[in-house]
Parts: C-alpha cells; sequence; structure tokens
C-alpha cells in the first residue's frame, strides 16, 4: 500500500476509536431523554459553537466548494458570503428565542403555542424532507473520497461511512454527536488552515501570484475571479442567495444544538463563535481553490488518463494537500475529510431519528406518554433506517456536486422550514393550519422545481430543457411558503383558526 | 393533546406565552436588514455588471472587486456579530 493510504489509513482509525471511545462514554451518559436529544443542556458556549460549526463546514464546504472555486472562481463566494449570513441572521434573530423556548426538536419550537399534534406530523416530515439530500451529499463525499484514497470501491466506502454513523448516533445519542463534531471542527480548520498558508507559501505569500497564475492557465482567463461564470443567470444566483441567508436557520440538525447550552448567553457565544469560523473558513477555501487552479493542471497522480481530476472535482481540496504537504498532509486531510462526512451526518441522523421518535412516536402516537426508555430505542431504530434509506441514497446519487446537493438541501430548508418557524417566533397571528399550509406549500414548490430544474429534469432524466429553470429553488418556493401561511392564518375559517386568532389577538 | 414534558434545563414558560413576547433588540433587526440589503445588492451588482465586478482591484493584489466586497461582507459581518454579542443584555432573553 503507498505511503500517503497507510498513513490515511492510520490517521482515520485513530480517529475513529477516539470518537468510538467517546461514544461508548456518552451512550453512558444518555440514559435520559433530555441527555440523548440535547446533552442535558450542559454544552459550553464554545463545545457549541465548534460543533456547530463543525455541523455546517462539512463536506460541501471544504470539498464541494473548494471545487466549485476550481472550476468557476469568483461565484464561489456567493455561497460563502451567504452562509455567513445566514448565520448572522441566526444570532439576530433565531438563536435567543429558540433557546428560551427549551425545547428538543424543530415541532416543538414551531407548536410552542399551536396545536401540537398536526404541527408534529408536518414538521417530523419537513425534516426528513431537508435532511436527506443533506445527508446524500455528505454520503456521497465519502464515497469518492475513500474511493480516491484507499482505491476501495465507492458503494463499500459508502456502507463503512453508513454504519460508523449509525453506531454514533445509535449509541451515543447528542453528546457523542456533539464531542465528535467539536473534534472534527478542531481538526477541519486546523487542517484547512495549513492548507491555506501551504497555498501562500507555494506562492511566495504573495496573493497576487496566485491571482495571476490562475488567470494565466483557467479557462475563464482574467474573468475567473468575476461573478457570472457559475450563475448565468440573475434569477439563479438570487435563489442560491435565499437558500443561503435563511436556510440555515431551517436545518433542524443545527437549530438543535440551541438546545444543548445551559441559556441564552450560551446560545449568543455559540453562534457568533461559529460565524467567525464559518467567514474565515469560507476565505481560506476560496484562496485554496484558487491556488489549485494553477497547482493542479500540472501532471501528477492527481491527473487521471482523460486529463481530469481523480475522484472528480470534489477533490479539488485533497490532491492540493499531496502537492503542499506531500503524502503525511495528503493522509491527514483526507482522514480529516472523512471524518468531517462522518460528524455531520451523525449529526443529521440524529434530527432525523429524534423527529420520528419524538415527534411522531412519542408526541403523536403515544400523546406525549412514551416510557423514555422506549423513546429513546424507538430513535436508535430510526437511526439504524436512516442510516440504510442513506446508503441506498449515496449510491443513486453517485458522481453528484457535493456542493450543489448540499444548497439544494439548504434552498428547501429556506422555502419549507424557515418561513414556519420564523412566523412562529414572531407573527402572534400564526394559526396551526396556516403553519401547515405554509410548509407544506414551500415543501411542494421546492421538491417540485427541484424535479423540473436542471439537475434532475435534464440531467438525471435526460430531457432537453428543464421546466423549472434553476437549480435551486428558492425563489418560488420561499415566497409562496410565506403568502400561503399569511393567508391561511388570516383567513382560516375553522374554529381552531378563530381561536388562535382570538388568543394572539389578546395577546 | 399533552405537551411534551419541559426539560430540567429549560427555562420556564408560561403556557400562553411563546417567543414573541420576549422582545428581540431593535439593532438585531437594523443589523439583519442591513447584512440582507447588503448581500442581495451584491449579488444583483455581479449580475448586472459583471465585467465592473470582475476588474481588478490594483492594490488588492490585483483580486477582482468582486472578491474585494465578498471579503469586506465577511469581515463586517464577523465584527458586527461579536459586537451585538458584547453589547448584549447579560439576562437571559
Amino acid at each position: 500500500m503507498a505511503p500517503e493510504r497507510l498513513i490515511a489509513g492510520g490517521v482515520f482509525f485513530a480517529f475513529t476509536l477516539v470518537t468510538l471511545a467517546i461514544t461508548l462514554v456518552a451512550a453512558r451518559q444518555a440514559k435520559s431523554v433530555g441527555a440523548f436529544y440535547a446533552a442535558g443542556g450542559k454544552v459550553s458556549g464554545l463545545g457549541n459553537g465548534l460543533a456547530i460549526a463543525g455541523d455546517f463546514i462539512s463536506a460541501a464546504t471544504f470539498l464541494g466548494l473548494s471545487g466549485l472555486t476550481f472550476a468557476f472562481g469568483g461565484d464561489m463566494l456567493y455561497f460563502g458570503v451567504g452562509a455567513t449570513v445566514g448565520w448572522a441572521i441566526v444570532l439576530f434573530l433565531v438563536a435567543e428565542p429558540l433557546r428560551a423556548m427549551g425545547r428538543y426538536t424543530f415541532a416543538e419550537a414551531v407548536s410552542y403555542r399551536l396545536s401540537k399534534g398536526p404541527i408534529r406530523v408536518f414538521s417530523a416530515i419537513s425534516v426528513l424532507v431537508v435532511s436527506l439530500p443533506y445527508l446524500i451529499a455528505q454520503i456521497v463525499g465519502s464515497g469518492a473520497l475513500v474511493e480516491s484514497l484507499f482505491g476501495i470501491d465507492y458503494r463499500w466506502a459508502v456502507v463503512g461511512a453508513g454504519v460508523l454513523m449509525t453506531i454514533y448516533v445509535a449509541a451515543g445519542g447528542m453528546i457523542a454527536a456533539t464531542w465528535i463534531q467539536i473534534i472534527k471542527a478542531c481538526l477541519l480548520v486546523g487542517g484547512g488552515t495549513v492548507l491555506f498558508i501551504l497555498a501562500l507559501k507555494a506562492f511566495d505569500f504573495n496573493p497576487a501570484g496566485i491571482i495571476a497564475s490562475a488567470e494565466a492557465v483557467h479557462r475563464l482567463g482574467t474573468n475567473v475571479d468575476a461573478p457570472g461564470n457559475y450563475f448565468t443567470a440573475p434569477g439563479a444566483a438570487f435563489s442560491l442567495g435565499l437558500a443561503m441567508a435563511f436556510g440555515i436557520a431551517g436545518f433542524p440538525h443545527l437549530m438543535m444544538r440551541f438546545f444543548t447550552v445551559p441559556d441564552v448567553r450560551a446560545a449568543r457565544a455559540s453562534t457568533v463563535i461559529a460565524i467567525t469560523i464559518n467567514a474565515v473558513f469560507m476565505a481560506m477555501v476560496f484562496v485554496i481553490g484558487m491556488a489549485a487552479i494553477s497547482l493542479l493542471t500540472v501532471d501528477g497522480p492527481h491527473l487521471g488518463a482523460d486529463g481530469r481530476l481523480v475522484g472528480g472535482g470534489n477533490m479539488v481540496a485533497v490532491h492540493l494537500s499531496r502537492i503542499l504537504g506531500g503524502p503525511a498532509f495528503f493522509g491527514f486531510i483526507s482522514a480529516v475529510a472523512f471524518a468531517t462526512i462522518l460528524a455531520v451526518v451523525a449529526g443529521l441522523t440524529l434530527a432525523v431519528a429524534s423527529a420520528v421518535s419524538r415527534d411522531l412516536y412519542n408526541q403523536t402516537l403515544k400523546n406525549g406518554t412514551a416510557d423514555p426508555g422506549r423513546e429513546i430505542w424507538v430513535s436508535r431504530v430510526a437511526v439504524v433506517g436512516v442510516g440504510l434509506v442513506t446508503i441506498g441514497l449515496g449510491f443513486a446519487f453517485e458522481g453528484q456536486n457535493v456542493a450543489v446537493l448540499a444548497a439544494i438541501a439548504t434552498s428547501i430548508a429556506a422555502s419549507v422550514n424557515f418561513p414556519v418557524l420564523i412566523l412562529a417566533i414572531y407573527w402572534r397571528g400564526l394559526t396551526t393550519w396556516g403553519a401547515i399550509a405554509g410548509g407544506v406549500t414551500g415543501m411542494l414548490v421546492a421538491v417540485g422545481a427541484i424535479i423540473l430544474g436542471p439537475d434532475v429534469w435534464v440531467k438525471v432524466l435526460g430531457h432537453a430543457a428543464p421546466i423549472f429553470p434553476y437549480t435551486y429553488p428558492t425563489l418560488a418556493a420561499m415566497p409562496a411558503a410565506f403568502i400561503v401561511a399569511l393567508s391561511v392564518s388570516t383567513l382560516d375559517p375553522t374554529p381552531r383558526g378563530r381561536s388562535e386568532r382570538a388568543s394572539a389577538a389578546t395577546g | 393533546m399533552a405537551d411534551a414534558p419541559t426539560p430540567s434545563h429549560a427555562p420556564s414558560a408560561s403556557p400562553n406565552t411563546r417567543p414573541a413576547d420576549t422582545p428581540t433588540r431593535p439593532v438585531a433587526l437594523v443589523l439583519s436588514a442591513a447584512m440582507i440589503v447588503a448581500f442581495f445588492a451584491h449579488i444583483a451588482a455581479g449580475m448586472a455588471a459583471p465585467g465592473l465586478m470582475g476588474a481588478p482591484v490594483s492594490w488588492f493584489f490585483g483580486a477582482s472587486v468582486h472578491v474585494l466586497i465578498s471579503l469586506v461582507l465577511l469581515t463586517a459581518i464577523t465584527i458586527a456579530s461579536w459586537i451585538y454579542v458584547f453589547t448584549a443584555p447579560g439576562e437571559d432573553a
């Protein structure tokens, strides 16, 4: 086996052993419902901020966005700035009231004063719809990474990641998922920083050299750092902008983390730490991608016989680490990237599992009277089910760009969960059926537009032209969700609607 | 239908209160609006005038106006967030 594979394998197995040990310790502490879902509300602001950053800085950010920069240059910055705006909106408008509720799941937050049953069923479905594309993005990234690193078949790589993820979450719950995220965030930010410094060093710490070299070899020439190369239509860019700015607040696996801290102050601290890490990391990823443009065009083991990158466009940062840091650093970055995927998948799976076990099983089927031990058992069964579904979808979506897949998930979150959550927090007039109608409208329009859009209608189904012109559906779906939620809440003629409006009017 | 038991670590809340009853600081709304306007103005400028936004800035390593504005936005949002947190009331909302 090549040295880099031995090193990467060593780092990966070391990480796996450490995190499995954490999981076993966490499993002993995850006996209560509060500990399993929300780590007992005892995570510090710093720890939670690192975990949140770890949840968001995923394969899509590190692997996908460096790949997008490599291919399209400056448009990647819309993703980076948009994500930072999204986190700031979470800080300014969502984190504090969400933490003040003291609930465990998205459904419990939305149904704070509305009718619990229907909201919980809708929310559980929306959590599944939002989380699955994000899970697919992570699992596809893991398959490509392990395939190119170890030479293991893509499908076996996906199975391995799925099994490990299932063990982590099923055993350890939120405590394990949080600690894995913290360790991973430190490793990824550290590794990314070293790669960033090595990229600058390759150009004698002169950013002008990176820009000039990229312009000299890229097919876009001097336009490589200009906007408009990936987004060729304004609507596509605005749709992505809406998704990034408002989708983060709609991600249940990210919002769940505000329930793991002891108070509102810690929630604020968590968010600002996540914002800082996110902003710095996005800037570094752009530089890494720009440096890769000239450094990866020279011949080497990173190029296949067809002149394309081995493992596809998602492997830009990984290949760059081999060129700049040698086999050891290549192994380290690969292992950290894989661990990143594993950790993000664990957090997502926990969000889905909690939606099934808490919102559907306990609160809906058992009227909130389920035995806590039984509820955790159902959650663990749900984790196994989600693991199997994710592995299957990982097979189906082999070869897709992980950044695009993740952004599609973000656009669904912005279209389905964000309108309902923000109205539940800030508008007293929201009624149960208004929330459900708005959310379902956002979901149907978003999923429909994705199916009719260029990535599925044309690339997967083989049609000549898309019916919906943009990859991201947010431009149509998010306003539709808001309009329907507001309209139905205002006009709802049912006794429940009248009662909820009267209750809101009297305060 | 029974509500979920309030977790022991959660702040207590009356059944008739919800987050809307917890006032959001006006500065949070102002900062949110400013960020959203700036971000979408950035997108609009990039789509309407890609040539102008792609023009190199000599004193900024030859990188484009687009890159410069992006870094300015990233920095401004981060600094604004820290100021917001440091100036937040000490007590729980």
